[in-house]
């Protein structure tokens, strides 16, 4: 293998390793702001958990409707 | 803190349809007891009223069930009071313009009460009554029937209306006229005293006397009481020939 040819290989090396760190940098930044978009915000988050204990404390021990129809009114 | 309810329909002898419906919730929350007791007496002389009073029964057992329990974390009557009347209001609208739609009349009445804890809020339009029996029997619902308006007027006594043909006719209802403005009370609760909720059906042939008497928090201190003083009672106007449909619920709680 010449000279010439090693640096042929060398300079491909690099371009395939630089172009990976390009790609894998606009992928991780694109990640980033999906999961900016998707958590909510601040205030939102501290009142969930309060809700949920209400919700799961809720617990139904009479339980009777009665109607003499199975016809719904669609809205 | 314990609260017990407990309801009951039935046909009636002259009617091919109960028209009526009813339910009754009671649940434990993080902070004590909740509950919904609710009678709809569908409409007799309109189409359909068994459905109308099944949509806005539906509706608020669906509401108790799912969005309730999210709403008492920051639970007030204010707000209670405003998101039952927008309800009221929302199902009002639903019915009259599906009425509209079928070319069909349907009405109903709708009369319960929520409680949160030792508080409570009682919700009417129509006649369907609301009964406090404590030491005495106190009706806490305003009919919002023709003659009942008449006599608070002054144009009527009590005795005429209680014989006048339109004794029925109702002045307001869920689903037939265009705007409702429903009766919200709030209250607290307190031991021995039972809460009544009927429809007209189940207390047109019975004395105030009877009710108090048969109804009283002695006599319907457990569910089993109250399930047997209730059917006692509907077989007595069954007997006495009402030819409505029946309904009555009965609520307490023990602080």
């Amino acid at each position: 293998m010449t000279t010439g040819e090693i640096l042929v290989i060398a300079a491909a090396a690099a371009v395939f390793v630089i172009i990976n760190i390009i790609m894998w940098t606009i992928i991780a930044k694109k990640e980033k702001k999906v999961r900016e978009r998707t958590t909510p915000p601040a205030d939102i988050n501290e009142k969930l958990p309060d809700e949920a204990a209400a919700a799961s404390g809720f617990k139904l021990i009479e339980n009777t409707v009665i109607v003499h129809t199975n016809e719904r009114i669609i809205s | 803190m314990k609260y017990i309810a407990a309801c009951d329909t039935d046909i009636g002898i002259s009617k091919k349809i109960n028209q009526d419906s009813v339910c009754i919730k009671t649940a434990k929350t993080s902070t004590g007891m909740a509950a919904l007791v609710m009678v709809c007496d569908g409409m007799g002389g309109l189409s359909r009223g068994e459905l109308a009073s099944a949509e806005v029964v539906r509706s608020f057992a669906d509401w108790f069930d799912t969005e309730f329990p999210f709403e008492l974390p920051d639970w007030d009557w204010q707000t209670a009071a405003h998101n039952v009347i927008s309800r009221l209001r929302r199902l009002n609208a639903m019915l009259v313009h599906y009425g509209a739609q079928n070319s069909i009349q349907l009405g109903t009445t709708a009369t319960g009460i929520i409680a949160v804890n030792s508080e409570y809020m009682t919700f009417h339009v129509g006649d369907s009554r609301i009964y406090k029996i404590s030491d005495k029997l106190s009706q806490i619902t305003d009919d919002h029937t023709y003659v009942n308006r008449a006599v608070k007027m002054g144009k009527m006594t009590p005795e005429e209306a209680l014989v006048d043909p339109r004794r029925n006719a109702l002045v307001q209802c869920i689903g037939v006229t265009g705007e409702v403005a429903p009766e919200i009370r709030l209250g607290n609760l307190e031991n021995d005293v039972t809460y009544m909720v009927c429809s007209d059906g189940f207390r047109h042939v019975l004395t105030e006397k009877e009710l108090f008497e048969e109804l009283s928090a002695k006599k319907t201190s457990t569910k089993k009481n109250m399930q047997s003083k209730m059917r006692e009672l509907i077989e007595t106007v069954k007997k006495r020939e009402e030819s409505d449909n029946i309904t009555v619920a009965l609520f307490r709680a023990e602080l």
